[in-house]
Parts: structure tokens; C-alpha cells; sequence
């Protein structure tokens, strides 16, 4: 009964969004609503690692998913890499702090508390995940069972957006249909992977060496991912073998 | 003795459940234990393929072979009427007239088999094949026997939807994955592109697009090669500068 609820949320803001059948950030949107959340991210394994993210919505997410992006590690990384779920009450706790000693503290920074993230399994490999941030603590006793319905549609989603002819000849067919045209994060986040590319030529080295330097230094500079590829794009960021230079 | 071997042959097919599982290797194993443990000379078993179609799976004899291969050239058998119905289908003297299949009749007949037993390979609704055992003289396969060949024959069908399960799942991984890489490979391409070229991200994705078009080469495929810094970058980028002047 609760599956067939769950779906059919998701199905009717996908109709209201003139989407058939549901994409993926309708499914994200249906879920942090429904749970009371701040953040819902879902992400897939990708040529850049175990986290690519694909949808981040509510309050906190575009920045949660970036800065799981950017230190390399958090509750996604974590379930992708171990396919099973990872579920932390207490992001500010010292346990959570020693798991993931970059991401727990800027979590909570960004107002989160609890997360519970869940695997996309296709057998027995975790293609990708569906995280859960909430502000609070006490969450209610169906959260996890929520969750795994969540991570369930996400995957269906995923797996039904897959158009195995599509060779990205037409822009709107790469062979993957993900989110709707619009989703404020799918539209900009793409721009992080061609400024990887850009920055691969300015030092000779790999787009995945380059991706890194991206990440590094948004850290070190503490600025978002997304705007550091945005003013590489732009050309008023280089990068050099030396230093970087604005 | 038997009730030894039969635990023994449980346990074999069991192990194809692990790794390193294969369904013909399993279909081969159930036919030689049948004939070795049960009162049959010979067995084979057909399966269906993903779109319905028997197939030959596995035979103990070369025998058994060809008359598998003749029920299903001859579209009339046993191990068709049992795959169709689901329900176990037998003859307990093939010589006695009138046949139920006659062509098949004679052919075993010939290959010295009087009677025959099919049971189905099934999961719940899922029917996937069937198993004949032939024996060279007339009279019906004691009930025992046929109990024990069927639970046999259902344990090779776990492992066979197992199997095809994995399969599946596999497929799906690939393609989901291929898409999603080729997406971010298409976004750094454009990078290294408008980099080299010197123009806007949204350029080069034209450049690489009527590149991909006029060698009739897939998008994705190109900036692969755009990403690994292929030579015929430079042509992408040089057909751009000419078709600009």
C-alpha cells in the first residue's frame, strides 16, 4: 500500500511537470516532501568516480552534493562504494566527525543533522545512491522504510531513462534521459565536466588529474565547485602547472 | 545407495549456484545423473531462449541429440507438448499404434528407445523447458522415479532463472553506466575543444557535432577521441577555422 502511495505522489507531480513517465527530479522533489527533509541528493557511479550526482533538491541539497563532490567523501560515497545503506543521526557527533572528517562539519554547517543514504541496486551493484538530509533529529519511524521506497522509484527512474540507441548526436538524446529541462542543478552542473576539460589542456594533463585541481582548489579557496568551473569556462580562471591565476 | 547419490547430486547442482555457473554445464550434468541414478538409457533436455523458442540444451547421447534436434525440426514430441503444457507428458510403449507422434515415434524407435517420459523445467509461471528420458524397454517410469527427476529438474530451473536474472542485471548496469560516461565525456570534450580551438564550449560542442556527422561517426565516439587528444583534433579544429573565413 505505501509502495503504490509513494509512486503514485511521484507520478502525479511528474504529470503536473507534463512528464511521462517520472524523471528523476521528480522523484527526488516527491521525497523530500513527503519525508520532511532539507536536502535529497541521488547520484550514480561515473567515469569521475563513485559519486556523480545527477539531482539535488530542497534547501541544502545543490550544496551538500557539491561539497561531497568537492572533498571526495560522505554518506553517497559511502553507500556506492559499499552497497548498503549508511544511516548517521548525529552529523555533529565525533563518530560522524572521524568518519568523514572533511564533510560531517560542513553538513552541519549547512543545517543538517541526519542522513540516510540508501544504494541503487541492481542485483548485488549499488549503481548509484538516493541520500536523505534531515535538520532534526527525531525523525518519524517510517523514515527508513521511506527511504528504501525512494531509492526504489530512483532507480526504476534511472533505469527507465536509459535509451540504449542514443549517441548524443541530438542534444536531447545522449543516451540517458535523467532530469527535465529547467532543473536548475542538471542545466548547470555539466559546466564542472567541461571545465575539467578546458583546465586538462591549460596543464597537459588527464580531465580526471584536471577534475581534481578543480576540487582542490574550490576547498582551498572555500568556493563552490560550480562557481569555480563557471569562471573557468568563462576565462576568468586559468590554470597554470605552477599556481593558478585569476 | 541411491538416496546417497541423490544427496550427492543435490549438492552438485546446488554448487552451480556460485560462481563460475553455467547453465549448459548444469543441463549436461542433470541429463548423465539421471540416466546414472534413475531407470532411464538416456535424456536430453531443450530450453527456451529469451523470445520463447526451444532450443537444444543438453543430451546425454548422441542419440538423444539428433531426436531432440528431430522433435524440434519436426515441430511434433513430447518435450514440445510438455513445454507448451507445463504438465509432465509420457508414452509408455512407442510401438503401440495409434501414435500420439508418429513421425517421432518411429525415429526414436529406430534409435532403440520404446518409451519415453518429458517433465517440464518450470519456476512458479515461468516455463523454460522440458527434460525427456528414454528408455529402451516398453512400460512406464515407476512414480519414484519420476518424483525424483522432477525435483531434480526443478533445481536446475532455480539455477537457470538465477542465471538469467544476473544476466539482466548486468545488461542493465552496462548500459546505465555507458550513458551516463559517454554524458560527462561529451561535457569534457566540449572543455578541451573550446580550450585548443580557443572559442565558446557551446562551439565546440557544434564543431565536434558536424565533425561526428560528416564521418559518420558517433557523437560520443568523437569526443572520446577529443578527450585522449587524437590527431584529428586538429582537423576538427582546422574545418571550424575554414568554414569561419
Amino acid at each position: 500500500m505505501r509502495a503504490a502511495d509513494v509512486q503514485a505522489a511521484i507520478e502525479n507531480l511528474a504529470r503536473a511537470d507534463g512528464a511521462s513517465p517520472p524523471l528523476i527530479n521528480h522523484v527526488c522533489l516527491t521525497c523530500v516532501q513527503s519525508v520532511g527533509a532539507v536536502g535529497v541528493c541521488t547520484s550514480v557511479r561515473g567515469p569521475t568516480g563513485l559519486y556523480e550526482p545527477l539531482c539535488a533538491v530542497g534547501p541544502a541539497g545543490e550544496a551538500l552534493a557539491e561539497l561531497q563532490v568537492t572533498v571526495g567523501e560522505g554518506p553517497g560515497w559511502e553507500t556506492v562504494d559499499g552497497d548498503r545503506p549508511v544511516l548517521i543521526r548525529d552529523l555533529d557527533a565525533v563518530s560522524a566527525q572521524r568518519r568523514w572528517p572533511l564533510f560531517a562539519a560542513a553538513a552541519a554547517g549547512l543545517g543538517t543533522a541526519t542522513v540516510f543514504a540508501f544504494p541503487l541496486l541492481v542485483g548485488v551493484v549499488a549503481v548509484g545512491a538516493l541520500e536523505i538530509y534531515w535538520a532534526r533529529r527525531p525523525l518519524s519511524n517510517t523514515a527508513f522504510a521511506d527511504g528504501l521506497l525512494f531509492a526504489d522509484a530512483a532507480l526504476l527512474t534511472l533505469m527507465t531513462g536509459i535509451t540504449p540507441d542514443g549517441d548524443g548526436a541530438d542534444p536531447a538524446d545522449d543516451g540517458f534521459r535523467a532530469g527535465g529541462p529547467g532543473d536548475p542543478f542538471l542545466d548547470r552542473w555539466p559546466q564542472v565536466h567541461q571545465a575539467a576539460g578546458m583546465v586538462s589542456v591549460q596543464l597537459q594533463v588527464e580531465p580526471a588529474e584536471a577534475y581534481a585541481r578543480l576540487r582542490a582548489h574550490a576547498y582551498a579557496n572555500d568556493q563552490s565547485l560550480r562557481e569555480v568551473a563557471r569562471r573557468v569556462v568563462e576565462r576568468t580562471l586559468t590554470f597554470s602547472p605552477d599556481r593558478d591565476s585569476e | 545407495m541411491l538416496e546417497r547419490r541423490l544427496g550427492e547430486m543435490f549438492v552438485e547442482l546446488a554448487d552451480t549456484l556460485v560462481a563460475g555457473f553455467d547453465v549448459i554445464e548444469l543441463l549436461h550434468s542433470l541429463c548423465e545423473r539421471c540416466v546414472e541414478l534413475l531407470e532411464v538409457d538416456a535424456a536430453g533436455v531443450l530450453l527456451a531462449d529469451t523470445r520463447g523458442a526451444l532450443t537444444l540444451a543438453a543430451a546425454s547421447t548422441e542419440q538423444v541429440r539428433l531426436l531432440e534436434l528431430f522433435q524440434l525440426q519436426d515441430e511434433e514430441g513430447p518435450c514440445l507438448d510438455c513445454f507448451h503444457s507445463g504438465v509432465q507428458v509420457a508414452s509408455s510403449d512407442l510401438g503401440v499404434e495409434p501414435q500420439r507422434w508418429p513421425r517421432f515415434s518411429a525415429a526414436a524407435r529406430d534409435c532403440g528407445f520404446t518409451a519415453v517420459t518429458a517433465l517440464p523445467l518450470r519456476l512458479r509461471d515461468e516455463r523454460l523447458g522440458a527434460m525427456n528420458l528414454f528408455r529402451s524397454d516398453a512400460g512406464a517410469l515407476d512414480e519414484e522415479m519420476v518424483r525424483v527427476a522432477q525435483a531434480l529438474a526443478d533445481v536446475a530451473a532455480i539455477g537457470i532463472v538465477h542465471e538469467r536474472a544476473f544476466g539482466r542485471s548486468e545488461l542493465v548496469v552496462e548500459q546505465l553506466q555507458g550513458a551516463l560516461n559517454s554524458r560527462t565525456v561529451i561535457e569534457q570534450a566540449k572543455g578541451v575543444l573550446a580550450e585548443r580551438g580557443r572559442i565558446d564550449v557551446s562551439d565546440a560542442f557544434a564543431v565536434m557535432r558536424s565533425y561526428a556527422r560528416d564521418n559518420n561517426r558517433l557523437l560520443s565516439e568523437v569526443a572520446r577521441a577529443v578527450v585522449l587528444q587524437a590527431p584529428e583534433v586538429a582537423d576538427m579544429l582546422s574545418t571550424k577555422t575554414r568554414s569561419d573565413s
